[in-house]
């Protein structure tokens, strides 16, 4: 049974990430990046990280993925192009169900027989990365200058966003400006020029 | 899950990957046919409220009591109905599209307690799984506009991405209070610990404004009203699924009303005792009954919240774009912290509502 998920999460991953690098079409990549990082969070579910493998799925497939298409699809000028991109969706398709199977076989493992020592305990691994993150005789400190370093980072963004013009005019100026964007168009910008 | 799998044991000798296979069948088929049927009733239930609100019947004729098998007749005619293709679109994506948005919403259900051992596997990720997900959804959503090729799609598909991913962040801060409370994602462990201390709602006095936060933000992940601008149909015909037709229309209705049954029932459990009612209880009942009783328990209040949310729908006006951002960053974003913290350092001096005092 692992074995075969094993060769599902395996499959999506190489196969999505084939796709994305040798398709024509720039949207099609990213969604074949889609279902190529959704194969990597199955795997890590198979290698008992359950915590990582949902993480993964939280932050990359449906966080990053989602603005990066955002960036692509507004930026793409071939829009009707030809794909050939069953695999990738076919991929987000059996991707959440496969998932799906998945946790629900490594909780009731042990019902069924099944071979395969080597592979790591089921055992929930939350409470163990909790501990090693918070506790200051595990990664408190690093966790901690990871966290100041992401804030560095955010900060950065919105500077970098925001035009030259605005940096020098009042943040009330700015505000307006949002406000009347936001009434003219799609509003993109608002939260960004609020934010700071 | 266990359960099926020694009862197919047992009574019929099997076992091994038949065993499982079939008890991959039964939960799956128990799965689809109860969020089938809940959604046919929850839309009838939706236009009934509607009229209700604005002081009109609804469907009164189909069926013979308050028009119930008008949602029967809809499904019927939607699965005869010709699945069109736009000649512009992206085929493959077009037709994976529906099913990307449903099977997020699904795969969460797995991890869903109807009552105590009432689920198809008790996960130890619960909640951040079933959030996780249901995330899936967005991606299908701009394969949906992105493939239909219409502004009107795409536009839809756009405001979905922005709204969604900012919304996750209030959602899960929200959700963080309850878990730090319980020390746990599991679901089962929510219910246990509610029948021990009273329902998590009145645990503490930051308790109500992270229930709040995330039922509100739960609205916007749902696209319901006020929040409906992805689909705004005055604005955008119909939003990302304006192209979209028959069978193919009605999975992105299911997957709509199946992740409020999913907000609504996380509200209940996380909040208001899931199960568990103050005055009643249950767990020494025999087996068969308790569940029952608790599944009955955990449905009224599930079903009381999505009123609310159909309630909220029918009265509100839709919220401006800029406005929709406002809310989610400027103040669920900040009051949800603000209950975390509050919570985090009332949990750790044993306070409950004024400080110091009790």
């Amino acid at each position: 049974m692992y074995d075969f998920m094993f060769v599902i999460f395996a499959t999506f991953a190489l196969v999505g990430g084939l796709l994305m690098v040798f398709h024509p079409s720039i949207v099609h990549s990213a969604f074949a990046l889609v279902a190529s990082l959704f194969g990597v969070a199955g795997l890590y579910w198979t290698l008992g990280a359950d915590f990582l493998g949902v993480t993964q799925v939280v932050l990359y497939v449906s966080g990053v993925t989602v603005l990066l298409l955002f960036a692509v699809m507004l930026s793409d000028k071939t829009l009707g192009a030809v794909s050939i991109l069953r695999c990738a969706a076919m991929g987000l398709v059996i991707g959440p169900l496969a998932m799906a199977l998945m946790v629900t076989y490594r909780a009731i493992d042990g019902m069924v027989g099944t071979e395969g020592a080597a592979l790591p305990d089921p055992a929930p691994t939350t409470p163990a990365i909790g501990d090693l993150l918070l506790q200051p005789e595990g990664y408190l400190v690093p966790f901690e200058v990871a966290s100041v370093l992401l804030l560095i980072v955010l900060v950065g963004a919105v500077t970098l966003a925001r035009p030259m013009a605005d940096r020098q005019v009042s943040r009330k100026t700015i505000a307006d400006r949002a406000d009347a964007e936001a009434r003219g168009d799609e509003g993109a910008s608002a939260p960004q020029g609020e934010g700071a | 899950m266990e359960t099926i799998i020694s009862f197919v044991g047992e009574q019929f000798g099997l076992e091994g990957v038949l065993a499982l296979s079939i008890a991959y069948a039964v939960c799956i088929g128990s799965l689809l046919g109860f969020i089938t049927v809940y959604a046919m009733f929850a839309i009838w239930m939706e236009r009934k409220v509607a009229a209700h609100i604005q002081v009109r019947y609804g469907p009164m004729e189909t069926g013979a009591w308050h028009g119930w098998a008008q949602s029967v007749a809809d499904a019927v005619k939607l699965l005869f109905k010709e699945d069109l293709i736009p000649r512009s679109a992206n085929k493959v994506m077009f037709l994976a599209a529906p099913a990307v948005v449903f099977c997020g919403v699904f795969a969460g259900f797995i991890a869903i307690p109807f009552a105590a051992g009432v689920q198809i596997v008790d996960l130890d990720l619960g909640v951040f799984f079933i959030i996780g997900i249901a995330a899936i959804e967005v991606i299908g959503v701009i394969m949906a506009g992105w493939a239909s090729n219409s502004k009107y799609s795409l536009f839809g598909a756009v405001r979905e991405a922005a709204q969604v991913v900012s919304y996750e962040i209030p959602t899960a801060v929200a959700l963080l209070v309850p878990i730090l409370v319980v020390g746990s994602f599991r679901l089962g462990d929510f219910n246990a610990f509610q029948e021990e201390h009273g329902w998590l709602i009145f645990h503490n006095v930051w308790m109500p404004i992270a229930a709040l936060c995330y039922f509100i933000s739960s609205l916007a992940g749902c696209k319901r009203a006020p929040f409906d601008l992805p689909e705004a149909e005055s604005e955008l015909v119909s939003g990302f699924h304006t192209e979209y037709s028959g069978m193919r229309f009605s999975f992105f209705f299911l997957e709509e009303y199946a992740s409020m049954f999913v907000a609504a029932l996380l509200v209940s459990t996380l909040f208001f005792g899931g199960w568990t009612l103050p005055f009643l209880d249950v767990t020494s009942w025999p087996y068969g009954l308790a569940q029952g009783v608790g599944m009955a328990v955990l449905l009224v209040k599930t079903f009381f919240f999505i009123f609310v949310q159909m309630w909220l729908r029918w009265t509100l006006p839709r919220m401006r774009v800029d406005q929709v951002m406002g809310l989610g960053y400027k103040y669920l974003v900040p009051w949800g912290f603000a209950a975390l913290v509050g919570t985090a350092v009332f949990e750790y001096y044993g306070w409950r509502f004024v400080p110091g005092v009790f």
